[in-house]
């Protein structure tokens, strides 16, 4: 399109000189025309006929001249008057020659013509004269004139009329030819016109199109400009307040209520109309204002919000209107200033109470009765509380910080590996030697865990270490005091078991049928007791650790059945069904068959016991990679408190069928105790009055494949 | 011609419920309360069967078995271990030290007897 464009142009360009040059090239012949006219024609023309007047008075005065008498003056005066006529032909033909400069030209070859024939007259007539003055005749000079004269006179005549036509000719041709020009120059102009106004209106169109666009466009930026250029400014004065503001902030130990003070007083400066501004803060119960406040109709307010919870207003009011306005009495950069601000102001109470609940958090640390320990995730200290000191028996944090973790106790390997496993296990609770700065040992509980961020990234180490020297000697004591007692109760209870024995045993002597029937009740009784201390001591053994697990491959199978055959009579006595179902292939765990057959006795036994109709059933199973023992009886059940503290020591249940049966209440702790030391575990559901269901879960026997 | 044995066992009572089995299945009894003295007799009758208590003051059983099996007279005597349930590790001990069997107190009489006949039938 604009290649078109450009190249109607310079068609049109080049038409225009086209004519241009054409035009003037006509103008030139015109005036080299007319040039001639005026220097030429138009001369000849006038001395031709000056001439011609001349000619006819020669003739007539040398005419006149035969016929005059013999007077001296009136001779005289004609002579006078032929010569000055000879002169004048004379200086005609000169001039008329000289004008023909041209040698060779049609006018110089008639300017001599004319110049030879004029001679020749002049000779003739001065010959007449000179005859007449002589005497001569009238017939003589009659014939004179005859032969000599007039023959001369009309040729030079004959020549001049020539002349004559031929300019006339000339000139009729000079005016055709101007009339000719004119028509074409009128015509030019025309034509010169019309493309002017075109080239003139093309040009105009495209001025329109481009130069009035343009500079609309100009306008139109500098008006952006203007309005960036003022936005700038505001926007400025905005930073400008929120800036401060942010230095208000970072004062140290700047209360809130100077904060507020403060940017109250910041707000006024920031507005259009400084002088007649003024602000108030409303937070909670406390209010902030400027000195000249007072609440008018022009008023701005926006909401502080922690959290998207409302806790105080702003509000900004002129004092006077401002109707020049045209967005209102306020302008866009304040209300977004006035919102800056109160965000500002909401992120700043925010971090305000986030800080005191940080410092509270902090001091709850600091002063906790736990020794507190922070440490990098490489198990360098980076922090420790007052406890810690205490402990640890160091004046300043300054003595730990940076130090290994391990450093702080007495078996740094352990501790190490404790650090170690922490990148695999989130947490790992246990005791162990703390060593003090004076190198004294103590006892400690550690309790140490990977701290993460929100996307799970390992931060630092935290552990809370408890001093459990106490804790420790008690149980020592207490494992002392159990030990001892177990064993001063057993000799007293020996005598007695064993003479009463002697006395059933009739080893000394007879007895009657009453005497034997309380005797048994005391032996009863003893073997009771017996259970009861040996319950004691189990679990304390089996929960310290202290009992040695004999493992081997054991037939889970196995031990139901025994078990079954065992309580066969039992169940029998109370009139109750014991079922079993079992897998033919063998279910072997990695265990200790004595204490996993006294586990699922002590379950069987409490089944048959807490079951007074119905039955109870064994089931053994293998269910993945676990063996699984369930004994589900119709027995009374347990609620929901009695089966949280079902495995406690010492429970016994509520029921008084219950308490009327025997047991020491350890049974189910010391059941729970041996399956957790065979790495299983235990778990009942219960419902009262509808029966007991507890399973064992034990991990299989990874026995290797058979080579056949 | 009666079997001897020798009861080292620092309870009089425990010592006399066991005494009182023994001989009346015909066993002949020396009872001592100690140790050391149990030691004197053992070296002195060349008993055919020992039951030692354990805990007792002077010289616990362990020397006493200890020396039993280091004298080269004596080390044939079985012995039995008479100990408190409690000490399970003690049983284990006994039995490393060479004790042919061990009783855990409060006992019944009747099966003390059966383990002491067992005893001397296989050391026959």
């Amino acid at each position: 399109m604009r290649n078109k464009l450009r190249l109607g142009f310079l068609v049109i360009i080049g038409l225009f000189w086209v004519i241009c040059i054409h035009t003037l090239l006509s103008s030139t012949e015109l005036r080299d025309s007319f040039v001639h006219l005026n220097d030429y024609v138009f001369p000849t023309i006038i001395e031709m006929n000056q001439m011609n007047l001349q000619l006819n008075e020669v003739r007539e005065v040398t005419l006149s001249y035969i016929l005059l008498g013999d007077a001296p003056d009136e001779r005289k005066a004609s002579k006078e008057q032929l010569e000055q006529l000879y002169q004048a032909a004379s200086q005609f033909a000169a001039k008329h020659l000289a004008h023909a400069n041209v040698v060779g030209s049609k006018e110089r070859k008639d300017a001599e013509e004319l110049a030879r024939l004029s001679e020749k007259l002049i000779l003739a007539s001065s010959d007449t004269t000179r005859l007449k003055d002589e005497g001569a005749e009238y017939r003589q000079l009659s014939k004179e004139i005859e032969t000599n004269f007039e023959p001369v006179f009309w040729s030079l005549k004959g020549l001049l009329d020539e002349l004559a036509a031929e300019h006339q000719e000339e000139l009729l041709t000079a005016r055709a030819m101007v009339s000719d020009r004119h028509n074409t120059v009128i015509r030019l102009v025309l034509l010169l016109g019309i493309i002017g106004t075109s080239v003139a209106m093309i040009i105009a169109v495209l001025v329109d199109r481009y130069l009035v666009r343009y500079l609309a466009e100009r306008k139109k930026m500098e008006k952006a400009l203007e309005k960036e250029r003022h936005d700038l400014g505001e926007r400025v004065k905005e930073l400008d307040c929120l800036y401060s503001i942010s230095n208000l902030v970072e004062k140290p130990d700047i209360s809130l209520q100077e904060i507020l003070e403060g940017t109250i007083n910041l707000i006024l400066p920031s507005w259009q109309y400084s002088e007649i501004t003024c602000a108030r803060i409303i937070l909670e119960d406390h209010t902030f204002q400027t000195n000249n406040f007072r609440e008018t109709a022009w008023k701005q307010t926006a909401d502080i919000r922690v959290h998207g919870r409302q806790v105080g207003t702003l509000e900004v009011c002129y004092l006077e209107e401002r109707p020049e306005s045209y967005e209102g009495p306020f302008v866009k950069e304040e209300r977004s200033l006035i919102n800056a601000i109160v965000e500002r102001l909401g992120r700043i109470i925010d971090h305000r109470n986030t800080d005191r609940e940080l410092r509270i958090k902090e001091e709850a640390i600091a002063s906790s009765i736990n020794a507190i320990v922070l440490a990098d995730v490489e198990g360098n200290l980076t922090y420790v509380n007052r406890s810690f000191l205490h402990m640890w028996g160091y004046d300043e944090d300054k003595e730990v910080i940076g130090k290994r973790v391990a450093e702080l106790f007495q078996e740094e390997e352990k501790a190490l590996k404790i650090m170690e496993a922490l990148c695999k296990k989130k947490s790992w609770i246990g005791e162990l030697v703390a060593r003090r700065k004076d190198g004294s040992t103590f006892d400690v509980q550690l309790l140490v865990g990977l701290v993460r961020d929100k996307v799970g990234e390992a931060i630092c180490i935290m552990a809370s270490l408890v001093d459990i020297t106490e804790r420790k000697k008690i149980e020592q004591m207490k494992d002392d005091f159990v030990s001892l007692a177990s064993h001063e109760l057993r000799t007293p209870l020996t005598s007695i078991q064993g003479y009463t024995e002697l006395i059933l045993d009739g080893d000394a002597g007879k007895i009657n049928r009453e005497q034997r029937e309380f005797l048994e009740i005391i032996s009863q009784n003893t073997r009771r007791f017996e259970a009861l201390i040996n319950d004691v001591l189990d679990i304390e053994k089996i929960e310290s650790g202290r009992i040695r697990l004999r493992r081997g491959k054991v037939n889970l199978n196995e031990i139901v059945e025994t078990c079954i055959g065992t309580f066969k009579v039992m169940a029998e006595g109370k009139g109750l069904e014991l079922r079993k179902e079992i897998k033919t292939s063998p279910i072997n765990v990695l265990g200790d068959l004595d204490q996993l057959s006294q586990v699922l006795s002590n379950l069987l036994s409490n089944a048959i016991k807490y079951t007074r109709e119905g039955g109870v059933k064994v089931t053994a199973q293998t269910i993945g990679r676990f063996a699984s023992v369930v004994i589900e009886d119709t027995g009374v059940g347990m609620s929901e408190d009695e089966l949280r503290s079902v495995f406690t020591r010492f429970f016994r249940s509520d029921d008084s069928y219950v308490r009327k049966t025997t047991g020491t209440g350890l049974g189910l702790s010391i059941a729970k105790a041996t399956i957790e030391r065979h790495d299983g575990h235990i778990k009942v559901e219960s419902k009262l009055g509808v029966g007991s269901k507890f399973e064992i879960i034990l991990p299989l026997l990874k026995e290797p494949a058979k080579a056949d | 011609m009666a079997k001897k044995i020798v009861l080292a066992e620092d309870e009089p009572q425990i010592a006399r419920l066991i005494e009182f089995k023994l001989r009346k299945e015909g066993y002949q009894v020396t009872w001592k309360e100690n140790g050391e003295e149990a030691l004197v007799a053992i070296k002195e009758e060349k008993p055919d069967l020992i039951l030692l208590d354990v805990m007792m003051p002077v010289m616990d059983g362990y020397e006493v078995l200890r020396q039993i099996k280091e004298d080269e007279n004596l080390k044939s005597i079985p012995v039995i271990m008479l100990t408190a349930r409690a000490q399970e590790r003690d049983v284990v001990k006994g039995i490393d030290l060479g004790a042919q069997d061990y009783i855990t107190k409060p006992f019944h009489p009747a099966e003390l007897l059966v383990q002491v006949k067992r005893i001397l039938a296989k050391s026959r």
